[in-house]
């Protein structure tokens, strides 16, 4: 399996460890892959871009990049993850530049981590034991370099040292190195992104960036964390600022194991996985397992299946992006997946006795708040099965997004179908009306089925405006009970998920969620609206200007035109000129 | 880090309220500290309001709140206990969401309920124009030497409603032990000596200052507006630490009791420990007089929590309690649970004796607690938008023991969401003045001044409310 070279073990993230023995004729296999795909992508001239050079809000690192950055800096350090207070928005990737300015609190969490940073170095004797000043600001200087992520300038290093001497006039030189490393951990340097660019060369209003400025872009975006030496190298030989530089570095990159985590940061909260773990099931009227005290299945439900229904997508996506096409038609489509034994279950296959399996961690901080664990990972073992053409197709008929979307006693089709709306097509439903009408139910005349229930909804002329698309969407759906498990007959009626898909160029009816997964696969519309996605997320904003949608229009038309290929995608964006260039701005 | 016993030892911190303790005699002066106590949805008003007498609703009017448990409207009844030191307010609207047409009515109700301001999209994402009336406060009543505010949510709610200035939306802290770690961590960690380490703190904090100044001056605006603010905020710090951990270590010094320790919640996940936990923590921020100004903004109450049930109480309830009667019970009892919060927060504050009063005076003596929310009902509207403030003793000029009625005849442009009432209540703008004012602020205008009446009127926002005050 090509895939377990891609995501074998990662220390300390999302991690595989692998079972299975892997041989250097797929690693090689890997390789040419990624190879042939950036000689590829790298065959559209540069003329045909749109040449927009990015606004460039100043970027801060988000807590997950903080600790990261520590982690991979300090690896001889143990440290525990820092929570900040941090402002997030529903809706809004982690990463937008505009909710990201400091407030008291922020700037408070930095100064007591970089406190309890410099106490727990002290205490795994990190720091050496400097006999002279030298020593002491040699030290330092190397870290600057370090946490800084690029070249410290000849003033910072004047800064620098002004600051250690006049610590050292009155205090003793080990104090001095914690104090100088907590200075650095504060510092904007470390904590922003600060981006200059190379001003003499502004050229029609757009400013090249530094090579080194480049790598930290690359590596906060691909591995959400620190730009390894490779990188570096290049940056530091002015080798990271043409396009076809950086497309070349950006496969390296994605044929990282690193990469994992980083491109999961933005899947995970495109997909809105982290809703996962919230979700609750009435256990009185689904049936989940043969136990009567609902305090054991409910925490079954929240501590062990939930957390698998999301890894299993995270695996799943990684599986497809690096080791199978990687296009948005395979994600939506295959019905390769993998599964714990208890996700087997949930549909209804059995593990193949040969199946090898691997174990795949989560970081606990990356899973639901209601997870209740000591350590800092879930994990679990996966075994690859291929489930049933019939009943499932790629990412929608997981068992973990039909799940999320759901009633304690039954499906959303709404909440499904917005869902779909809103992150595959780009349409943001209007709000309910104040005088909703209620789902009535008459007595004696109960709903036998799920879609009986919401029907009201496409027959009542004040909700069908509106809910004929949601619901139109969401009925296809209807295969598929609040877990996720696939069912014909509800009450004993056959199930009817027939449905109709509106606001895209394939319109029209649909039979089920494989006849949805089909037609969205085969959309122009949908392949626009990942691109767009992966842009916001890209760039960490959304208010874009004019020439903004003009690059986009271009990246849509490349996505579109690769066939859907999302890691050509995401190196289109990241070699594009407004991943190259800031904008001036005007006096 | 902070060894878990000496966080619980901390957190114990408690006493038996104090209720029926005698009161001291009212003194004309301002309040000391301020909490916001914010909740989602709306309540039912039927089951929220009060009425005594035939009086008319079409005009405004005041009385006496019931001695009468029963007769108190079942929402509110927890608050019973409180019932001579606490006003009701029946009679505004978020008059200035309803005209603002910039974006959905929970984002409007988010951005409008605690500034008052309109609000506006910044990069996508909707944000109010103006500081919120917790901050404003907090600048008034703060000394530099404490921590600002504290923002804590309960229940991961889904957007901070507080603001440190135009578009600039504060954090919420939502777990307790990380909350806890904030405001006492360095001391606990250190354990010695507070002065030298302070000082040390604050010289590296300086010099980080120069740095952020330095390197603002290099970048485009938004580069150099995110770096002096941060600049800024490491001078505050740099001065709030000024004999902070001395008062960090007094305050950890406290003998606190009655606390189970495990009902300490580690992460964000258990709605009432974690309400404890920051009503706790609020209490010790206030006895130590670490921080004068808190929020806490509690999240969606489960069904499984209001009704014993599994349904959503979002979409099956909230968004029809006027049309049907199992959705209005259940917001009737959604509000109850919110009251009970209320009356837990007012319970320990009332428990304690405030340190820096006359002596027998408690927290709760010199503390305005204010509960709001974002919407007037849980069918998105912004009339009867229900407002509760408890606490004083120690300032009096708030009618405490009135339920204050102002009617719906504002006529407001567009109509408004409820076009079959002649018009809104008063402009919300009008509380946060009387609150300003309270706390010795020289103000008559909190956010919006003037809003577009119906027909080319105009509203006015100003001033304090009728009746409160």
């Amino acid at each position: 399996m090509i895939f377990v070279c891609h995501v074998r073990e990662y220390a300390h993230n999302y991690c595989l460890v692998v079972k299975i023995q892997v041989s250097l004729i797929v690693f090689f296999s890997s390789w040419l892959y990624m190879t042939l795909l950036f000689l590829l992508s790298c065959s559209q001239p540069e003329q045909t871009i749109p040449q927009v050079a990015d606004e460039a809000p100043l970027k801060r690192l988000t807590t997950e990049q903080y600790n990261n950055t520590l982690r991979d800096i300090f690896s001889d350090v143990e440290l525990p993850p820092f929570q900040f207070s941090e402002v997030r928005i529903t809706g809004f990737y982690d990463n937008n530049t505009s909710i990201n300015t400091a407030s008291s609190i922020t700037v408070e969490n930095y100064q007591q981590a970089a406190f309890f940073i410099t106490t727990a170095m002290d205490e795994q004797h990190y720091f050496p034991q400097c006999g002279d000043d030298d020593c002491l600001e040699g030290f330092l200087l190397s870290h600057a370099e370090l946490l800084w992520r690029r070249t410290v300038l000849l003033e910072e290093k004047n800064e620098i040292e002004l600051v250690i001497r006049g610590w050292r006039e009155d205090l003793d030189r080990s104090l001095v190195m914690r104090m100088g490393m907590q200075y650095l951990l504060q510092s904007p340097q470390f904590l922003y992104f600060p981006e200059v660019g190379i001003p003499d060369q502004e050229e029609n209003g757009m400013i090249p960036l530094q090579d080194e400025e480049i790598a930290n872009r690359l590596s906060y975006l691909l591995w959400n964390t620190v730009p390894d030496e490779t990188l570096r190298e290049q940056a530091r030989k002015g080798e990271l600022h043409t396009r076809e530089q950086i497309s070349q570095q950006a496969w390296r990159m994605l044929g990282d194991q690193k990469s994992n985590e980083g491109i999961l940061q933005f899947f995970v909260q495109w997909l809105q996985l982290e809703q996962i773990g919230s979700a609750t099931i009435d256990f009185d009227q689904i049936w989940l397992m043969d136990e009567d005290n609902q305090e054991l299945i409910s925490a079954f439900l929240h501590q062990q299946l939930q957390p698998e229904m999301r890894q299993e997508i995270e695996v799943f996506l990684l599986y497809h992006l690096f080791e199978q096409e990687g296009t948005l038609a395979e994600l939506l489509t295959s019905p390769q997946t993998f599964v714990t034994p208890n996700l087997a279950a949930l549909y209804d296959m059995d593990i193949p006795d040969d199946a090898q399996s691997f174990v795949w961690k989560t970081k606990k901080s990356a899973l639901s708040s209601t997870l209740e664990l000591d350590e800092l990972f879930f994990q679990s073992s996966y075994f690859p099965i291929t489930l049933s053409s019939q009943e499932r197709s790629g990412l929608l008929t997981r068992v973990g997004l039909l799940h999320k979307k759901t009633k304690p006693s039954h499906p959303s089709p709404v909440q499904r179908g917005v869902f779909v709306m809103e992150q595959f097509l780009c349409l943001a439903p209007n709000p309910p009306p104040e005088d909703v009408p209620p789902l009535e139910e008459i007595e004696g005349e109960e709903p036998l089925t799920n879609r009986d229930r919401y029907a009201q909804h496409t027959t009542n002329p004040a909700c069908y405006e509106c809910h004929k698309m949601m619901d139109g969407i969401g009925f296809s759906f209807e295969n598929y009970d609040p877990l996720g498990r696939y069912r014909t007959t509800e009450n004993g009626v056959p199930i009817d998920a027939t449905g109709e898909l509106m606001g895209a160029d394939v319109s029209g009816e649909l039979e089920n969620a494989i006849h949805l997964s089909e037609k969205l696969s085969q959309s122009r519309t949908v392949h626009d609206c990942v691109t767009q996605h992966w842009f916001e997320y890209s760039m960490g904003r959304k208010d874009w200007r004019e020439e903004d949608y003009e690059l986009l229009k271009y990246l849509k038309a490349g996505f579109w035109e690769s066939g859907g290929n999302i890691p050509e995608l995401i190196v289109n964006v990241v070699s594009s000129p407004s991943y190259r260039f800031i904008a001036a701005e005007e006096d | 880090m902070i060894s878990r016993r000496s966080l619980l030892r901390l957190m114990g911190m408690g006493a038996a309220p104090s209720i029926l303790r005698p009161r001291t005699a009212f003194a004309n002066t301002a309040p000391k500290r301020c909490i916001v106590l914010f909740t989602q949805h709306g309540p039912w008003y039927e089951g929220w309001k009060m009425r005594q007498g035939n009086r008319p609703e079409d005009q405004h009017w005041t009385f006496s709140l019931p001695n009468i448990q029963s007769e108190f409207s079942q929402s509110l009844q927890p608050l019973f206990p409180f019932r001579d030191r606490m006003v009701v307010v029946d009679g505004l609207g978020l008059l200035s969401a309803e005209v603002d047409a910039s974006g959905l009515r929970h984002e409007l109700g988010q951005a409008h309920a605690l500034t008052g301001a309109y609000m506006n999209l910044l990069g996508g994402v909707p944000l109010s124009t103006a500081p919120s009336i917790d901050q404003i406060i907090a600048s008034q009543i703060s000394s530099p030497q404490q921590i600002p505010s504290l923002v804590y949510g309960i229940g991961e709610p889904p957007i901070s409603v507080n603001y440190s200035g135009p578009m600039q939306l504060l954090p919420m802290t939502t777990d307790p032990l990380q909350a806890y770690q904030s405001m006492f961590g360095t001391s606990i960690a250190e354990g010695g000596d507070f002065s030298a380490l302070q000082a040390q703190q604050i010289k590296i904090l300086q010099a980080n200052e120069r740095q952020y100044d330095v390197m603002a001056q290099k970048l485009g605006s938004d580069g150099k507006r995110k770096l002096s603010t941060h600049r800024d905020l490491l001078h505050d710090l740099s001065i709030r630490l000024e004999g902070l951990e001395e008062r960090r270590a007094q305050c950890s010094t406290f003998d606190l009791i009655g606390v189970d320790p495990d009902s300490i919640p580690e992460s964000r996940f258990g709605y009432e420990s974690a309400y404890s936990s920051f009503v706790h923590l609020v209490a010790s921020a206030f006895h130590c007089d670490l921080s004068r100004v808190a929020t806490l903004h509690l999240g969606q109450l489960s069904g499984e929590m209001v009704l014993g049930e599994f349904v959503d109480i979002h979409n099956n309830y909230a968004h029809e309690i006027w049309i049907d009667d199992d959705a209005a019970r259940a917001m009737t009892l959604y509000y109850r649970m919110h009251a009970e919060h209320m009356a837990q927060l007012a319970s320990m504050l009332d428990g304690l004796i405030d340190p820096f009063g006359d002596g027998a005076q408690t927290l709760l003596d010199n503390t305005m607690i204010v509960w709001v929310g974002e919407l007037g009902d849980g069918a998105h509207g912004f009339d009867r938008w229900p407002a509760v403030v408890v606490g004083g003793n120690g300032f009096s000029s708030f009618r405490y023991g009135q339920y204050v009625y102002h009617p719906s005849n504002i006529p407001i442009f567009g109509k408004g969401w409820y076009e079959p009432l002649p018009g809104m209540a008063q402009p919300h703008q009008k509380l946060f003045v009387s609150m300003a004012q309270q706390f010795g602020m020289d103000t008559d205008t909190i956010g919006e001044a003037f809003l577009p009446g119906d027909d080319g009127s105009t509203i006015d926002c100003r001033g304090p409310l009728e009746g409160l005050v």
